[in-house]
């Protein structure tokens, strides 16, 4: 019986609520190792060189087609996105740069889905949801989030964040994108051995 | 007896049976309860008797025992018209609030005038949102509950109560068993206060700012349950 069954379908056409978790004891902790460690192999050698966060963020920029939304109050989600990786947060504007993470993770978390553009309340202005690029930069986002602070609640979004991105298949990403999937579900995975360490929770 | 001029809104639901066990234990009749019967069970299909409160015994059973009159609607639905009608046909001005897990109460029930008491798994403000009995043990080894008067955002409203409990034995038994139990055990202390002196515990505003917790994911509710505890926790 499978049990981390929260990558087997497409979230982005079914949604996933997390609702009503069964008990699986420690199995389950094997289980969601396993399960990242396979789509880990699924990414091997997607990239030509053992590329930084950065050089593969400004190949993904480079091919994005981001239109300024300085002329309005929209947000272009990519666009926000990508400004937050790139500024370092704990500095410039801080409290601007906190109100676009929550609101974005309370958005995320509420509808399971990022929106391409957004009004300045957060209320999606567009219909389109499937760009990956999008949920891949929140989580790398929350990453930072999580490494600064030490939030569960960032590490648990970024759990469904990439239970989403595994769910779509991996097959048709770019190589610029499997890269950074796999240095998210590297990442991940470390912050939970951690967490499973501390814990003294010991797994096979 | 002590009949007390307060109602119950809810669902049978193991909280529920928590929350009446306290009135039993008590000797509290309540004014009215109002239960919604419509829509699937909210008790699990196998109950096994806990230690801290009758959880076997259905919620109508309960309150009969009690001699509480029971208005009982065929809604699931906490927001339906039914209930606005049950309300505004109520005596009570304070309901104890036990609907089902992550139904909101809207603005057409919280327009009767009527207060709503519920009581959250969590300290306010600091755990405000979804799975905080679980948040809570993650981060501090420890649970808390908190009595609040609903209003129209989501655990915002003031604070009349909170208490501290330290992590429970069982962790696997935390949804049906210690969930109701930390919020019935304060409970317990609202209404022992309400028998003494006539009126609820002086409400506290809340900050209003902070953030909400989510639904939290398989993995960390298993890595919460597993934990046993954490050298940085002191627990309570």
């Amino acid at each position: 019986m499978i049990m981390y069954v929260y990558t087997l379908t497409n979230i982005l056409k079914k949604r996933q609520d997390y609702m009503y978790t069964p008990w699986h004891g420690k199995d389950f902790i094997t289980e969601y190792i396993s399960n990242r460690k396979c789509a880990l192999s699924k990414l091997e050698d997607s990239y030509p060189t053992a590329a930084s966060e950065y050089e593969l963020i400004k190949d993904i920029e480079s091919t994005l087609q981001i239109q300024s939304s300085q002329k309005t109050q929209n947000i272009n989600t990519t666009a926000m996105l990508l400004e937050l990786i790139n500024n370092n947060l704990e500095l410039t504007d801080h409290a601007s740069a906190l109100f676009k993470i929550e609101s974005l993770l309370k958005s995320f978390e509420v509808r399971k889905k990022i929106y391409t553009k957004y009004n300045e309340l957060f209320k999606p202005l567009s219909k389109e949801f499937s760009n990956l690029e999008n949920y891949i930069l929140f989580s790398i986002v929350l990453l930072k989030q999580f490494t600064l602070t030490n939030e569960y609640r960032y590490l648990n979004t970024i759990l469904k964040l990439n239970d989403l991105i595994i769910s779509t298949g991996l097959e048709s990403v770019t190589k610029a994108n499997k890269a950074l999937i796999s240095l998210l579900l590297t990442r991940e995975l470390s912050c939970i051995q951690k967490l499973l360490q501390e814990r003294s929770i010991q797994y096979e | 007896m002590n009949k007390i001029n307060i109602g119950l809104l809810g669902v049978d639901s193991i909280r529920t049976r928590a929350y009446i066990s306290v009135l039993t234990k008590l000797n509290i009749t309540l004014e009215e309860a109002i239960i919604l019967s419509g829509g699937k069970s909210h008790t699990p299909e196998v109950i096994e008797k806990s230690c801290y409160f009758n959880n076997q015994i259905h919620s109508i059973k309960m309150l009969q025992a009690l001699e509480t009159p029971i208005n009982i609607l065929e809604t699931s639905d906490i927001n339906d018209a039914t209930v606005v009608t049950a309300l505004n046909h109520s005596r009570p001005k304070l309901f104890i609030y036990s609907g089902s897990g992550g139904s909101i109460i809207k603005n057409n029930i919280l327009s009767t005038q009527k207060q709503f008491l519920h009581i959250h798994p969590g300290i306010l403000p600091e755990y405000r949102g979804s799975t905080t009995i679980y948040y809570s043990l993650l981060k501090e080894n420890k649970c808390g509950a908190s009595g609040i008067i609903l209003d129209e955002n989501i655990d915002t409203g003031p604070v009349i109560a909170s208490k501290e409990f330290p992590p429970p034995d069982d962790r696997k038994s935390i949804d049906y068993e210690y969930d109701p139990y930390v919020r019935s055990a304060l409970l317990s202390e609202i209404l022992t206060y309400y028998l003494h002196n006539g009126r609820l515990p002086e409400k506290n505003n809340q900050n209003r700012e902070g953030f909400n917790y989510y639904i939290m994911h398989p993995l960390l509710r298993h890595i919460t349950m597993l934990s046993q505890s954490h050298p940085s926790n002191s627990g309570v």
